[in-house]
């Protein structure tokens, strides 16, 4: 459904993209690279908000400016592209009526997709009350209130606490299993473990790396993983870590709230900060992956392929 | 939670035209002041001197007096003041009387609208939904010119009826339909530039109050400069339509025909000139970003 062919994009000097192929038909699918790779450029070709330089973008056999086409996909940012004083019903619904809903379906839509996404109670609120991970939803609800068939998700996960993350993953997941194209972009490999099928993986604009993710996860394996995780009572949150096993080292850094983690047993831990999450309310503020093991497998591929890495 | 319990389907309902989807914006640039019950007041407040127009036409025409006056009717001083047979009558409510209001509801809203929206960062929302910057930007200029149309146009066009209504003049109509509508589509040009030009400004900068300052700053500063030069070059006419209102004014008054002076053609290129500087600059930035991001 989502073909792209041979796509280059340059700015002035500057090649972004180069040469990118591949065709997407279904099932969740990680765009992974380093900040700056090309994956923001990339998604923009595909949702039609950039031109491509050379080669060709066909989702259905159409541009994706045209209209028809523009109705298969939904995108949601890496940005937060939310007007704080509007409620989440009335956003969702706002932006169903630019794509051509009647004000009352568009309403009754609105509200069906943000029930179905967990915001029952809070889409009357004003969006300026809402959490980072109420806001995702907001803005996941927007992607899907159109029904798109092709759901493309830039950086997601940024910023989401462990209890936000796992939920957002369920649902891309379920999205995956019904018959969607999710295409989920991330600097972290890890993140898009356990949701994606498949992994494009993009270095310095060039697509390096297209298939399964445990392929590229295998190369990991003998890698020790990193978080950053910020607290609002770093000692308090160290204190559960340090007796789980799935925990090689930590480190506190109290000027900055936070906790740097070592693990070689990324799942495990993944578990346990969720729990963590759950059982005790803002003891984990942020969770960032600072995944030194993608770097490892970019090394790899990169010297394989003999780029600059 | 879960989106779609039952595998992929469209959205099974019959989509509406172009129109009726910018109608959706122009609405939300329409409402801005009404989010809170302080601005729905400060709406209300610009009703002032229309309301007023309204008033004084009633006490002239004698429909509303006071103590020892009843019956007496309207006085010849004040019916040569307020004459809706005039165009003047009209068109002074834009020129003169809602200039304040004017300025406040263009700064506070219009200066806001698109600025809004970027720092949003929902414009490239906006233009994966396929709406097109000119579409966008008609319909928040549409939703800001109905705004200000409202407690003006809405008021000469209420003064007017109520004026032939309770008119004993049998030719009323005929003596006055040709310079109130005169007087009606000045003051709709002047309103049209009016939101125009700062809807311009509040798409090419990126934060609503600095909009705001740029178009009171620009309007302030570009009517010191023609006060200047019109006091230098005192023989080249039309040297002070250099400033937007000046021009603004002037073009509405060549439309009504209430002024002598020909400088109809200087009026407009005054304007033109800033229409086609702002607005080309305007549809420059309201382009999709073609960046590295």
């Amino acid at each position: 459904m989502i073909l792209c062919s041979s796509v280059g994009k340059t700015f002035g000097q500057v090649a972004a993209l180069g040469e990118v192929s591949f065709e997407l038909d279904s099932g969740v699918v990680g765009l992974v690279g380093r900040n700056g790779a090309g994956k923001t450029t990339l998604m923009r070709i595909l949702v039609g908000l950039s031109r491509p330089s050379v080669g060709e973008v066909k989702i259905d056999g159409r541009s994706p400016t045209s209209p028809a086409a523009r109705r298969l996909v939904g995108y949601c940012p890496d940005f937060d592209s939310l007007y704080d004083e509007l409620t989440g019903a009335e956003f969702v619904a706002w932006m169903l009526r630019l794509d051509g809903v009647g004000a009352k379906a568009a309403k009754h839509r609105a509200r069906e997709v943000l029930d179905e996404l967990g915001l029952d109670e809070a889409m009357d609120r004003r969006i300026r009350t809402y959490s980072k991970g109420m806001r995702q939803r907001v803005r996941l609800g927007q992607a899907l209130a159109h029904r798109p068939k092709a759901v493309l998700l830039d950086e997601p996960m940024t910023g989401l606490d462990p209890v936000a993350r796992r939920e957002l993953s369920d649902e891309i997941h379920r999205l995956g299993q019904t018959g969607h194209i999710v295409l989920v972009s991330s600097h972290v490999l890890h993140e898009l473990e356990a949701l994606a099928d498949r992994v494009l993986l993009v270095h310095q604009g060039r697509l390096i790396a297209d298939g399964p993710v445990r392929d590229l996860r295998a190369k990991l394996e003998d890698r020790p993983h990193q978080l950053e995780l910020k607290s609002s009572n770093p000692r308090r949150l160290a204190e559960r870590l340090v007796p789980l096993a799935v925990v090689d080292s930590l480190t506190i850094d109290e000027e900055d709230d936070s906790l740097r983690i070592e693990t070689s047993a990324s799942e495990g831990l993944f578990r346990e900060l969720t729990e963590i999450g759950a059982d005790s309310e803002g003891l984990i503020e942020e969770l960032r992956v600072a995944d030194e093991g993608l770097d490892s497998v970019f090394s790899y591929l990169v010297a394989r392929r003999g780029l600059k890495a | 939670m879960t989106v779609f319990g039952s595998g992929y389907r469209t959205l099974n309902v019959p989509l509406q035209p172009t129109w009726r989807r910018l109608q959706a914006l122009a609405v939300t640039s329409f409402k801005a002041p009404f989010a809170r019950r302080m601005g729905l007041l400060a709406y209300l407040f610009t009703f002032l001197p229309g309301l007023g127009n309204l008033i004084f036409l009633l006490l002239t025409s004698g429909l509303i007096t006071f103590g020892d006056s009843a019956g007496s009717g309207p006085s010849p001083a004040a019916q040569s003041i307020y004459d809706p047979t005039e165009a003047r009558t009209y068109l002074r409510l834009v020129t003169d009387q809602f200039v304040q209001f004017a300025f406040a509801l263009t700064a506070w809203i219009t200066c806001r609208a698109i600025a809004r929206d970027r720092v949003a960062g929902a414009l490239e929302l906006l233009w994966t939904r396929g709406i097109t910057p000119v579409g966008y930007f008609v319909a928040h200029w549409v939703g800001s010119f109905t705004l200000l149309a409202l407690p003006t146009l809405g008021c000469q066009l209420l003064i007017y009826i109520v004026a032939y209504s309770t008119s004993a003049d049998e030719e009323f109509l005929s003596n006055s339909f040709e310079p109130f509508l005169r007087a009606f589509a000045g003051s709709a040009v002047l309103l049209a530039v009016l939101t125009f030009l700062p809807l311009c400004i509040s798409a090419i900068v990126s934060r609503a109050q600095l909009a705001s300052i740029l178009w009171i700053g620009g309007l302030l500063l570009l009517g010191a400069v023609s006060v200047i030069a019109g006091s230098i070059f005192r023989d080249v006419p039309g040297v002070g339509l250099i400033a937007p209102w000046r021009a603004m004014v002037e073009l509405a008054s060549q439309i009504a025909g209430t002024t002598e002076d020909d400088l109809l053609v200087e009026s407009s290129l005054s304007l033109g000139f800033w229409v086609v500087l702002l607005g080309s600059l305007a549809m420059r930035r309201l382009r999709p970003t073609e960046a590295l991001a």
